[in-house]
């Protein structure tokens, strides 16, 4: 598989690294902190990650997929079992995938919708009242007793042990008078925290001027709540500005802790809450890209899979010699036969056809051993036993009537030899116009009777073993002429043309002739060894044509025409080296 | 990817990123020196967005920062940065006592305000903010302040603000307002 010029071997590395490098990020998302925040924070980056790998294999896949349908489509061997096979573990790894996504969607959204279940707000909200109720009573002693501390200042006279005396007796923390200047006119504090102990801003002032009092529960750094009172001071004025009391009293410490432990959750609650919805988009997203990621992965693994299925059934039709048969470019299969049914037919064709040969071979061997013998013994006969005329005549003629059946059957013996032997192919470019016409030339001499034709095709050289198309040549003019013998106007017309199919060229060479035509009963079988209608026919010529045929990667097909009959031949212009004596 | 797509992914991500963002306009400054130290005295159009006061009494701290930035103004040279400052306030509902709590983080002063006009109130008017010593001044020359201002919702990440896409302005980037330190 290649994609943006990559050699498989590199896309293989490249998607390793990935599945590598989307495994560590989400192991790293899986061990990171719970804290959603924390989670978002990291999340981001991982997600990128995931997200680039899941980018990067995307067009990767789709570039399979493409290839894969166009395989399919061109119905190029092996991409119908290939296709058949990425689907099958596509969906085996689809369905499940989806089903598992939707319902961890489910039970994520339900997890995540317990964080603003109704109950757990309401009980939050109560803590929160009565924590406040437990306060309000405080600020409002706390309120009672600065107005009555601010009626007893009259004057800056003594001001400072007044506000110390009155400070201790009311149990407050710090006393302070301001003017509306904000200007520190007297102070009287316990030990106290800097931050706690500050001006009255000018809004608080405003207020004060505004509804006669302001009061606030303030929080302090160390996490303790203050009550704040700010007051005017009725009865006391300098250089007629009005001036104002301040009081800080301090909160139960037990109460602080635990006003601040139900305030820190329901805040923490009610940020959950306010995110609640991204949080669920980005789980979503998050789980969505994983599966995604899991999914291409899945789908690029089943056709890496199927690829290393395929390819040894593919290197077994290869043996079998079928798989660059140009009928399988030139004609579709039918739709019902796939890669393992073409398989099955090539390996029982081979079968078939190795059992013929070893059939061959064994008949030549067994039949040739005793000819000789019979041969010599029957001249030896004819030498010696000369005696009458009469008695020589009858031993002549019968001792030739086994000499020539020996001959018969060493012609026999020669022909099952041909069949067997298969003999490695010495490819040339050869012109198959010219190699034809020499062929004609030779066989009309022979038989003037006969019109011989060609019709010569636009063709390039094409690589063959010219000795062997010699031979196709010679046994497929053989048969016309003897199929022509009671014919009247005999006529041999052979036709090449140039043919295409996919990037492949190929050469079509079809011999016509108006012959008695194939017997209906040997059509269909025409290529297998002992079948014949010719008289005293050794039914071995169109199996051994059909042989050198398959071992030119070529395809020979016979039909009868309207009168007489044709043998189509196609053979590949180029021959794959590799392929070569197999 | 093809470059339509990759336009149209380009715009979709800016706007999902813009989308949480607001933008306000207008405010002012001056400054003025006391003791020895140049003060200023800002004013800002300083509004909740209805999407911040939801999340600050959801319980989400909104963080207010304002960065200064005393510059030397030089003719016909590019400007020079005498000094940087932040000034920072975390707004935050407190459930307990419900009121704003609004603390400044560079000196922890804390102020608690009852409602969020008191909060707009009190941050659209924020005075007293120290700037620079004099003493690290040349009298004779001119400088300004540049100041910015945001609004960010604090604990939120910026992932999680994309994926709100549906609601607006949860952070605010206020106008840069610029004026003299000398006048």
């Amino acid at each position: 598989m290649d994609a943006f010029g990559l050699k498989a071997l590199n896309i293989r590395r490249l998607v390793s690294a990935l599945i590598f490098l989307s495994v560590v990020s989400l192991a790293a998302l899986l061990f990171s902190d719970d804290d959603p925040s924390e989670l978002n924070r990291i999340q981001v980056s991982l997600l990128a990650i995931n997200l680039a790998s899941f980018l990067v294999l995307l067009p990767i896949v789709a570039l399979s997929v493409k290839k894969l349908f166009f395989d399919y489509k061109q119905k190029k061997l092996g991409a119908k079992l290939r296709f058949r096979l990425a689907l099958a573990f596509s969906g085996l790894a689809l369905i499940p995938a989806i089903v598992i996504f939707f319902f961890a969607i489910n039970f994520m959204n339900k997890g995540i919708s317990v964080w603003s279940d109704a109950d757990v707000e309401k009980g939050l909200s109560d803590a929160l009242m009565l924590g406040r109720s437990a306060l309000d009573e405080r600020i409002q002693d706390g309120l009672f007793a600065t107005s009555n501390i601010s009626i007893q200042l009259k004057g800056m006279e003594n001001i400072a042990q007044t506000l110390e005396k009155q400070r201790k007796e009311n149990n407050a923390l710090q006393l302070s008078l301001i003017d509306s200047d904000l200007r520190l006119l007297a102070n009287s504090s316990s030990q106290l925290d800097r931050s706690s102990s500050r001006i009255p801003t000018s809004f608080e002032i405003n207020q004060v001027a505004l509804k006669q009092s302001w009061t606030s529960l303030d929080s302090t750094a160390d996490d303790q709540y203050l009550i704040r009172v700010l007051v005017p001071a009725v009865n006391f004025s300098l250089n007629e500005k009005p001036i104002y009391l301040q009081a800080l009293y301090s909160v139960d410490p037990k109460l602080s802790m635990m006003a601040y432990s139900v305030e820190e959750t329901y805040a923490r609650y009610g940020m959950l809450s306010f995110m609640k919805t991204p949080i669920q988009y980005s789980y979503a997203l998050t789980l969505g890209i994983v599966v995604l990621l899991a999914l291409l992965l899945a789908i690029y693994g089943s056709f890496e899979f199927a690829d290393r299925l395929v390819k040894p059934i593919e290197a077994l039709e290869k043996q079998t010699d079928k798989k660059s048969s140009p009928e399988k470019k030139l004609s579709s299969t039918s739709d019902g036969e796939d890669e393992i049914s073409i398989l099955v037919n090539s390996f029982m064709a081979a079968q078939k056809e190795a059992a013929w040969s070893d059939v061959a071979k064994r008949m030549a061997h067994e039949i040739n051993n005793p000819l000789t013998p019979i041969q010599l013994s029957a001249e030896r006969i004819q030498k010696r036993f000369s005696a009458s005329a009469e008695e020589k005549e009858f031993i002549d003629s019968s001792t030739r009537t086994i000499i020539n059946q020996v001959d018969v059957l060493r012609d026999l013996v020669s022909a099952f030899s041909n069949f067997a032997e298969r003999e490695k192919l010495n490819f040339k470019k050869t012109d198959i116009n010219n190699l034809i016409d020499e062929t004609i030339q030779l066989f009309s001499i022979q038989h003037k009777n006969i019109s011989f034709g060609l019709n010569r095709g636009g063709l390039d050289l094409i690589e063959v073993d010219s000795n062997k198309i010699q031979q196709v040549l010679n046994n497929l003019l053989l048969n016309s002429i003897d199929a022509c013998q009671d014919t009247k106007n005999p006529k041999i017309t052979i036709e090449t043309e140039p043919k295409k199919a996919d990037s492949a060229t190929f050469c079509e060479v079809t011999l016509s002739d108006n012959g008695q035509g194939f017997g209906e009963d040997i059509i269909g079988n025409a290529f297998e060894p002992y079948q014949t209608s010719k008289k005293g026919g050794k039914g071995l010529g169109l199996a051994i044509v059909k042989s050198i045929i398959d071992e030119h990667k070529g395809e020979i097909s016979i039909e009868n025409s309207n009168r007489g009959a044709s043998i189509k031949i196609i053979l590949p212009t180029k021959q794959n080296k590799s392929k070569e004596g197999i | 990817m093809s470059k339509k797509l990759q336009y149209s992914a380009t715009i979709v991500l800016i706007l999902l990123l813009s989308g949480t963002q607001g933008f306000a306009k207008g405010g002012g400054g001056k400054s003025y020196v006391r003791d020895g130290v140049y003060y200023s005295d800002i004013q800002l159009p300083f509004r909740l967005e209805q999407q911040q006061i939801e999340a600050l009494d959801s319980g989400v701290t909104l963080s207010f920062q304002l960065d200064f930035s005393i510059v030397d103004v030089r003719s016909w040279r590019i400007d020079r940065d005498i000094g940087t400052l932040s000034q920072a306030y975390s707004i935050r509902l407190n459930a307990f006592t419900g009121r704003y709590s609004i603390t400044n983080l560079n000196i922890g002063t804390k102020f608690a305000l009852s409602s969020t006009q008191e909060v707009e109130s009190f941050l659209s008017e924020i005075k007293n903010i120290p700037l620079v010593d004099d003493s690290i001044l040349d009298i004779e020359r001119n400088y300004s302040v540049i100041m910015q201002a945001s609004i960010t919702a604090e604990g939120i990440s910026q992932w999680i603000k994309t994926l709100s896409f549906w609601r607006q302005n949860l952070d605010t980037e206020f106008e840069t307002i610029e004026w003299m330190l000398l006048d």
